[in-house]
């Protein structure tokens, strides 16, 4: 299947959605003009469509499977994954330890081996980005002790 | 230049020379050497992280640092160009063809010295126009109506959305996805709440910098994961001495000043940047140079390639004073990091547009003179670390990628100490990723929700100015031949592209 196609189908869905969340927006009894608060998501939604019926119907050659190998690969499935968790548990986990552990999890999800690297960087990260942040642009990141 | 005083000058120069605000530019023009040098990390990303981290600072001090990271950043992608034939940054592609030819041949410290000092010359002859051209378009902008305001708006996103690389019809999409990011939350003309979903957080909009950082670092970062590019072997240098290079520029001063003339011209230019300057001026120094050459010998290759890659480092660092005139004078980035610097300014509590200088004329020139400042600087230490910078492209990607991800996500919490700003950032730069796989530009995303309020409520004004006359917006002169210059562009992009397909 082309990529552009598949973009595509999703984009439209998408324009369709916009659409109806669009109509479904509450337009004030004193809007005088014929340009209210519905009209530039209309619009958007419109374009957004007539791009996503481009795309379906004149795609660029390159295929889902070859867009979406760089995605899909699993190096960088778990480094987004573990990015995720880790602005998932920001507020909750002190900030010294999370630096921590994320360096250390993805220095070794990215291909660092060297066990010297590996347990130095991620203590040197912590205490570093922590003193920047908290002593150098003041910022009060959480904290346990 | 009415506009600022003798005295003005004075103070900004004080102001200058202070120890602190040496540093932060010293702090930026560093940073930028690293966000510049490292492949896949571009100056936009550097400023983008580092925007949120000037909250706690003055303007003067986050200038310093934003702009010197924006001016370095711009040149530093010239060294893995040359070194690796992997130019740090998109407007240094241009570079890695003649700079690359020379350090096959032994002659990348040459290479890079040019790269330098080109560099440097292009972003103070630039500085000139921005000194003598801003002032004067600000008080012209002081005439322009919400219909010159809609139509500019209009005008920088659609002219990004074209010329951003790749299809047209993605840029239109990712403009408009970008304007409609724009219109959650509270809408400023009615008041009405949009696209909140129930969270509480939404009712104030998508916020900015989190979007900046997402769109313009995150989303970087991941897509970098499958190309580790940085164990390529550094080719040997062959020294070659400082004062070599003035002959060479004396030489090729023509090549400077038309290469400066491009790269400032297109910085003005809504929504292009440095890759198109650089592509151009390199373009028009290839024409001369086979009519005067007529040969092919190595000498001849060599003054070939001094001049390309003086033309395209000139143009790229010209586009940085040139950007910064729609944006300090109608409020409209000129370029992605300009983009970035709405950002940095509203931090500051400064709205950028046509009040800006007449209003901050002080602020102005301070900005002025960091460009300035940030030019030696690159030149200074570009030219006494040139064999040291080389080992930026030594930073091994499994630890540089976990730093800059941990920054981007403290810098987005630093802004509103916001968690939710934080899952925001993080998903809307997964969502990026994506985008960017399907091979969607990024940057008219984030200008369409820079401009998106621009346009909605100028347009919205305008019309209640006119008796809901549309015609306005094609009758006034100003927005009338930006219409038409834009239904040129456009109409030209889908002629060209519709021939490609065919």
């Amino acid at each position: 299947m082309r990529a552009d196609r598949f973009m595509g189908g999703v984009l439209l869905l998408f324009a369709m959605a916009t659409l109806w969340f669009a109509s479904e927006l509450r337009i004030l009894p004193s809007s005088s003009t014929t340009v209210t608060t519905r009209s530039l998501p209309f619009a958007v939604g419109v374009v957004i469509a007539l791009g996503a019926l481009i795309l379906i119907l004149r795609p660029s050659p390159r295929l889902l499977g070859e867009t979406l190998a760089p995605v899909l690969r699993p190096q960088a499935m778990a480094f987004v994954a573990l990015l995720f968790v880790y602005a998932l548990t920001f507020r909750y986990v002190d900030f010294r330890f999370g630096v921590w552990l994320f360096m250390l999890v993805s220095m070794a999800l990215l291909g660092e081996r060297r066990p010297l690297m590996l347990a130095i960087m991620p203590i040197a990260c912590a205490a570093v980005i922590f003193m920047i942040f908290r002593y150098g642009f003041i910022v009060l990141v959480p904290t346990w002790i | 230049m009415d506009l600022i005083s003798l005295d003005t000058l004075g103070a900004a120069a004080a102001t200058l020379f202070e120890p602190h605000i040496l540093l932060w530019c010293l702090a930026g023009v560093i940073a930028g050497f690293v966000f510049g040098a490292s492949p896949g990390l571009t100056a936009t990303t550097g400023v983008a992280i580092a925007t949120p981290l000037t909250f706690g600072v003055d303007f003067n001090s986050a200038m310093a640092l934003l702009l010197g990271i924006y001016a370095s950043g711009y040149y530093a992608g010239s060294i893995p160009a040359i070194l690796i034939n992997t130019p740090g940054s998109p407007g240094n592609a241009a570079t890695a063809l003649p700079g690359y030819r020379l350090a096959q041949r032994g002659m990348a410290d040459y290479a890079i010295g040019l790269s330098t000092v080109g560099s440097s010359l292009g972003g103070l002859l630039s500085l000139v126009v921005l000194l003598f051209f801003a002032p004067a378009l600000s008080t012209f902008a002081l005439k322009f109506t919400s219909v010159e305001y809609f139509t500019l708006g209009l005008f920088g996103l659609m002219c990004v959305a074209a010329v951003s690389g790749g299809s047209m019809i993605k840029g239109m999409i990712a403009a408009s996805f970008g304007i409609l990011l724009s219109t959650v939350g509270i809408d400023q003309v009615d008041g009405t709440t949009r696209f909140a979903f129930g969270f509480p957080a939404m009712q104030a909009g998508i916020p900015l910098i989190p979007a900046l950082i997402a769109f313009f670092a995150i989303a970087e970062i991941l897509s970098q994961i499958h190309t580790n590019t940085s164990n390529r072997p550094l080719v040997a240098q062959v020294s070659f001495p400082v004062a070599g290079l003035v002959p060479v520029f004396l030489r090729n001063w023509w090549v400077v000043i038309q290469s400066a003339a491009v790269g400032t011209f297109i910085g003005i230019l809504p929504g292009t940047g440095p890759t198109i300057a650089s592509w151009i001026a390199y373009g028009m120094v290839g024409k001369g140079r086979r009519a005067a050459a007529g040969g092919d010998d190595a000498a001849a290759e060599h003054e070939q390639d001094t001049r390309h890659l003086i033309a395209t480092e000139v143009s790229n660092n010209a586009v940085t004073g040139g950007a910064l005139v729609p944006l300090l004078t109608l409020g409209i980035p000129g370029d992605t990091v300009t983009a970035v610097l709405v950002g940095a300014l509203l931090i500051q509590g400064i709205d950028p547009g046509p009040f800006f200088i007449i209003q901050n004329t002080d602020l102005f020139v301070v900005i002025l003179g960091v460009l300035l400042l940030s030019a030696i600087l690159i030149t200074v230490i570009g030219l006494s670390a040139r064999r040291v910078l080389p080992k930026i492209l030594a930073i091994p990607y499994p630890i540089l990628t976990p730093i800059v991800a941990i920054l981007c996500i403290t810098g987005v919490y630093a802004v509103n100490s916001s968690s939710f700003d934080v899952i925001l950032a993080v998903v809307m730069g997964i969502l990026g990723f994506l985008l960017l796989a399907f091979r969607f530009p990024m940057p008219p995303i984030v200008i369409g929700l820079v401009l998106g309020p621009i346009i909605e409520t100028n347009f919205r004004n305008g019309l209640l100015a006119n008796g809901g006359d549309i015609s306005v917006f094609a009758t006034r002169p100003i927005s009338g031949s930006l219409l038409a210059i834009l239904a040129i562009i456009l109409g030209w992009q889908v002629l060209r592209s519709l021939r490609k397909t065919s």
